[in-house]
């Protein structure tokens, strides 16, 4: 059985295509606590157990030190994270909450989960894929593919509507991400035209923003204060909250404690979407850019389709509609359709009988080329981009380019691969580089030729013909296996193996504990006191080790949380 | 018409229904699928995007009078629509020229309800612009974005940190269709304004994205593209000296940067090869003088041990007089660096120009005058009216005939460089005339050579600027200019010219010393060029050594000052090298540090 999970900054989830009650459909599923949605955060306590999801988002606030959230943004850097005593890198953090989804899809399926396709944001290029990959790896997950998330989306949405002959936009705004894709939909061919994105923004980022504000607004705090909580992560549940009040309303306060004192921030909507401006605007290019990349008009566009839970702020689709002027905006969960998307894709892989009439084609969405030295009127400038695969070719694909010798003589030639689209070469990703012997001739003499073949399980084979000698080179650069060698793997995986993490089944005591815990800091007086009888009650409850008593204590303390705490859960 | 390929491979006859090609396509799809075969499937898919565009050929000739009616509706659309007609497609082939048809067939394809619309390639797409352009019609853009595009182009000034909010919001407003007209229309308002503030002209390349897209080529046109990436390229060394001064008042900024930059524009044509040679003309000039001083004095004391350390000893040769005369030299290799920088020379070429300099520098002319003095005048210290024809004769000796040949190689340079295009003619006149002004040394040659030749080049630089982006130099300045040089010649060169007379005679006496001449003047000429690379390099070393490595900068420095102290010779070549090398970046590193100097001036005279 292959899986299809959603790998995103602030949720994760799994879905898997299989045979409904009413038809073959995709379902997602559950984790221990019975939610669809496993928040990708990663918390370590104080015994050194490792919580992921819910409960570990819950310590977020009063833990800052010890958990991860939003780690997805530094996927393929060397960026590395301290939680308790212990250094994990993107990648492992990926893994456990790929590891925890796994566990959730195997006790919910019965079956061992082996295989996955994972969804990543178009634009991840080339370093960010390996690293999401190797987390896979490290999961005991064997990569079927990745799928780029609007495609994924589009996928999803192209079966769900089966809409006739439509050409829509995917407009996708995650937690982390952001990604642009036009499709096309016509006779069970799903066809990416173009995609462009920004892989460093996202919903968390106008959290960001809105906790400057918040801090900025709140006067009673002192500029220590101010200091520690704009560098922390401790605000961010007060001010996720706060964010979901402003798309809701036009004004809201958010209310926190700080060393044992209450403060108070009022912000009206109008506020957020000045401070936000100029993350909107970052929204234009890459519409522009995969438009054009389409070369279509956006009036030939007949739908933009809003993924991600970030489109659900008001300021966002009013962006997206003065964007498109008159387009109908398609609301669909945006939280869900990806992964949905994904559990297609792997149906597909495995030739579901079901999706015989489905064909995805997907695009590459970075430029794949080398760095040439051109002559431009007459003088000769060096390390310019030569794109020989462009962005925004369907996939698998194979062109070829000639070149030519620069100075006489020359022996060798050596072509460094970059991936990107600045015409300056070396701000390019490096992705290898090799070389071929050439004759010595006058410049410009030999030419070589060079071929990318890009296929779509992303590995890049560049193959250099030397035109007169016969000289050949050859390097498969994009290697879908080999991330880590197995040396690596071995040793990143005695290192997790070493990690305690909390059993499945204790997840829901734990969650509901954790919550106490932060309402605990959250709250003030009496009602302060109250929560922490009750949670004293409810510890006591499990100390007996009585499955009923348990059960009983949880479902009332459970009762007697979600009426403290009105806020979002998930 | 070819009823083979494509459509053989879609199993299709000939056809323009593009919902047909679709379905056909989408058929043989689903038993070519992309993962199993992908040999297969880019044949198909090829033979998919060959067979659209042909259909699109085909509407385009069925259908061209369909649109007529929505045209009026969608002006813009329309405007691209010149020709729908004109050239019916006899070949699938699409040429460039179509391209400006593409509008129209867009939109017949649009009523049909379909959205193909494939090919055409950058070329196209530039056309398109430039019909949108030439049209004039913007019935999309903002009435007030194109008034702030109107009052930019004007140069109306401005607070820019409100014309930006305001110019932002406006463009954000602009509709996705019109955005590559809109593009376009803000490069040529960089290219053509060069006065524009440099914020606002890399806020504009962050927003089109001019910078980073290597298709914006094909969107803009491959020449203003070219011209954009270079005015951007001196906008943001201009941003990054702002960014280094030590304190960032931007009104203070915007001044000093439209004072000097007018100033420098309209003086030298920021290094322009004939201005920079006008610059280090009148920069020679004292040169000249401070070494004749020097060495008459040297000569005067007549002490080994003193010159031996190089007149550093305060009753020899005072120390500031040395650095007035470094720092002359730094301002004319710094001239040169610029000339060369703009003019965009190979290092080999700029070696080349270094070694001339070099050769032309006041000590090695000294030195090279000296010898012919001894052959010509080997007693008699009077000014001879036949010296001009003497020096233009190589002497008998190997070493004088090196060194007047080292001479003369300037003027070989200048006539090689007559014919490429890359160098004004002009310049290359003028780099001859400055050669012989070193060869011949009366004041009457200077007179009769030197005065038309700055006429020259001033009219020279005032046409430059006028046909160039740059601000247009007054004709007052360039008649006080004139007036400036013409007192020079007569008083400072006169001058200069009787006290060379004397250190001649005495260097009559003793040929053996010629050597020693000729040592101090590398001496003179490696500082020159040390200071310069000293001055400019931490962070431009660093540059060239691919932004990653600071260590291998600050290595190269030290092992070139190492050099420079163990080995005198060795820093010269290596350090003119280097000067080939890191040529860019040192001219804007030169930039920098007269911009930032010319801000502290602005700020103090503001003070």
């Amino acid at each position: 059985m292959i899986v299809g999970i959603d790998l995103g900054t602030t949720n994760s989830l799994v879905a898997v295509f299989r045979e409904g009650e009413d038809g073959p459909s995709t379902q997602l599923i559950p984790n221990a606590l019975g939610h669809v949605l496993t928040p990708s955060a990663v918390s370590v306590d104080e015994q050194g157990d490792v919580l992921v999801g819910l409960p570990a988002r819950e310590r977020a606030p009063l833990h800052p030190r010890d958990t991860a959230l939003a780690f997805k943004r530094w996927m393929g850097t060397s960026h590395r994270v301290t939680l308790g005593k212990r250094v994990f890198s993107p990648e492992e953090l990926s893994a456990l909450v790929l590891r925890s989804l796994k566990s959730d899809a195997e006790a919910h399926l019965g079956e061992p989960v082996k295989q996955a396709v994972i969804t990543v944001p178009a634009y991840f290029n080339d370093v960010q894929r390996k690293a999401t990959r190797a987390a896979a790896e490290l999961a005991g997950l064997e990569v079927a593919g990745l799928l780029n998330e609007p495609t994924a989306a589009g996928l999803a949405y192209g079966l769900a509507e089966r809409p006739d002959h439509t050409t829509f936009l995917v407009f996708d705004l995650g937690g982390g991400t952001f990604d642009v894709s036009v499709l096309e939909y016509f006779e069970g061919v799903v066809e990416v035209r173009a995609s462009a994105g920004d892989t460093r923004l996202g919903g968390e980022d106008f959290v960001r923003v809105l906790q400057d504000l918040v801090i900025q607004e709140t006067r009673s705090l002192s500029d220590k204060q101010r200091q520690k909580l704009r560098e922390g992560t401790s605000l961010w549940r007060t001010v996720e909250q706060l964010k979901r009040d402003l798309t809701d309303r036009d004004d809201a306060t958010a209310t926190f404690v700080v060393d044992g004192v209450e403060h108070h921030a009022a912000v009206t909507r109008n506020q957020f979407e000045q401070c936000a401006g100029e993350l909107l605007h970052r929204l234009r290019r890459p519409v522009e850019r995969a438009l054009m990349d389409a070369r279509l008009e956006p009036s030939e566009l007949q739908e933009v389709v809003l993924v991600g839970g970030a489109t659900r702020m008001p300021m966002v689709r009013q962006m997206v509609a003065r964007l498109f002027q008159r387009l109908p905006l398609r609301l669909i969960n945006p939280d869900e359709t990806v992964a949905r998307g994904a559990a297609v894709q792997a149906a597909l892989k495995v030739r579901n009988a079901a999706l015989n009439e489905v064909v995805l084609t997907d695009v590459m969405p970075y430029s794949l080329g080398i760095i040439t030295m051109q002559e431009i009127h007459g003088r000769k400038v060096g390390d310019a981009f030569s794109p020989i695969i462009e962005r925004n070719t369907p996939v698998p694909v194979s062109r070829v380019e000639t070149y030519h010798t620069v100075s006489d003589d020359q022996r060798v030639v050596r072509l460094d691969v970059r991936q990107g689209e600045s015409p300056v070469g070396s701000e390019n990703l490096q992705l290898g580089e090799l070389e071929v012997r050439v004759p010595p001739r006058p410049a410009g003499e030999v030419s070589i030729q060079v071929r990318f073949t890009y296929d779509a399980n992303g590995i890049l084979e560049v193959d250099v013909k030397e035109d007169a000698g016969g000289n050949t080179a050859h390097k498969v650069i994009m290697q879908s296996q080999g991330v880590m060698t197995p040396g690596q793997v071995q040793q990143a995986l005695k290192r997790m193996a070493g990690l305690k993490i909390h059993p499945r089944d204790q997840q829901e005591n734990r969650y509901f504990i954790e919550r106490a815990k932060r309402l605990y800091e959250d709250r003030l007086g009496d009602v302060r006191r109250l929560i922490g009888m009750q949670l004293a009650a409810f510890e006591a409850a499990l100390d007996t080790q009585d499955a009923r008593t348990v059960q009983t204590a949880r479902e009332k303390f459970q009762q007697f949380l979600d009426e403290m705490d009105r806020g979002f859960r998930l | 018409m070819t009823s083979s390929w494509p459509w053989s491979e879609l199993g299709l006859e000939p056809t323009g229904d593009k919902v047909r090609i679709k379905k056909a396509y989408a058929a043989v799809l689903k038993h070519t699928r992309p993962d199993d075969d992908a040999a297969a499937y880019q044949k198909l898919r090829s033979a998919y995007d060959a067979a659209l565009e042909e259909a699109r050929w085909r509407t385009v000739a069925e259908a061209p009078a369909a649109s007529t009616a929505e045209e009026q509706e969608e002006t813009r659309l329309a405007a691209g629509a010149e020709c729908p007609t004109s050239e019916p497609p006899t070949s699938p082939t699409p040429t460039p020229h179509l391209g400006a048809t593409s509008p129209a067939a867009q939109h017949a394809e649009a009523q049909d309800g379909e959205e193909e619309q494939q090919g055409g390639d950058g070329e196209q797409e530039a056309q398109d612009a430039e019909a949108y352009e030439d049209e004039q019609d913007w019935s999309d853009v903002s009435p007030e974005l194109e008034s702030l595009l109107a009052e930019l182009a004007d140069g109306t000034p401005h607070d820019h940190d409100v014309l930006w909010t305001r110019l932002r919001r406006a463009l954000d407003e602009v509709p996705l269709g019109a955005q590559a007209h809109v593009s376009v229309r803000c490069a040529r308002l960089v290219v053509q304004n060069p006065a524009l503030p440099s914020r606002l002209a890399l806020a504009l390349a962050d927003h089109f994205g001019w910078r980073v897209d290597f298709r914006q080529a094909d969107r803009l046109g491959f020449a203003l593209h070219h011209e954009l990436q270079a005015a951007l390229e001196h906008h943001a060394a201009i941003a990054a000296a702002v960014a280094a001064s030590p304190s960032q008042e931007d009104d203070a900024w915007a001044d000093a940067e439209r004072r000097v930059g007018s100033l420098f524009a309209g003086l030298l044509g920021w290094s322009k090869t004939t201005n920079a040679v006008l610059f280090a003309t009148v920069f020679l000039h004292r040169l000249n003088r401070q070494w004749s001083s020097f060495l008459r004095r040297f000569e005067t004391a007549k002490s080994p041990a003193a010159g031996r350390i190089m007149g550093l000893s305060q009753h020899v040769f005072p120390v500031a007089t040395l650095l007035r005369l470094l720092l002359a030299g730094v301002g004319v290799a710094a001239m040169g660096a610029l000339a060369a920088a703009r003019e965009k020379l190979s290092p080999w070429e700029w070696l080349w120009v270094g070694l001339t300099t070099s050769a032309l520098s006041p000590p090695v002319v000294d030195v090279f005058r000296r010898a012919l003095r001894t052959i010509t005048h080997p007693v008699d210290d009077q000014p001879d009216m036949l010296e001009p024809l003497y020096n233009l004769f190589p002497s008998t000796k190997p070493h004088r005939r090196f060194l007047v040949s080292l001479a003369l190689s300037g003027g070989v340079f200048a006539l090689s460089s007559i014919g490429n295009p890359d160098i004004p003619s002009r310049a290359a006149v003028a780099q001859l005339v400055v050669t012989a002004g070193f060869v011949l040394t009366t004041r009457q040659v200077w007179n009769v050579t030197m005065l038309p030749m700055a006429c020259v080049l001033m009219v020279d630089a005032v046409r430059f600027t006028e046909r160039s982006s740059l601000d247009p130099v007054p004709w007052s300045m360039v008649l006080a200019l004139l007036a400036a040089n013409h007192y020079l010649v007569q008083h400072d060169v006169g001058r200069a010219i009787a006290r060379y007379e004397r250190p001649y005679a005495c260097a009559a006496e003793d040929v053996s010393r010629l050597p020693w001449y000729a040592w101090l003047g590398f001496k003179a000429v490696v500082p020159t060029f040390m200071l310069l690379a000293l001055v400019t390099a931490p962070r431009r070393v660093m540059v060239a050594c691919r932004r990653d490595s600071p260590t291998m900068g600050l290595s190269i420095i030290a092992l070139v000052v190492w050099l420079h102290i163990a080995f005198p010779f060795i820093p010269m070549i290596v350090g003119l090298w280097l000067f080939g090398l890191l040529l860019p970046q040192l001219q804007r590193a030169a930039e920098h540090v007269t911009l930032r100097w010319a801000v502290r001036v602005v700020r103090k005279a503001q003070a």
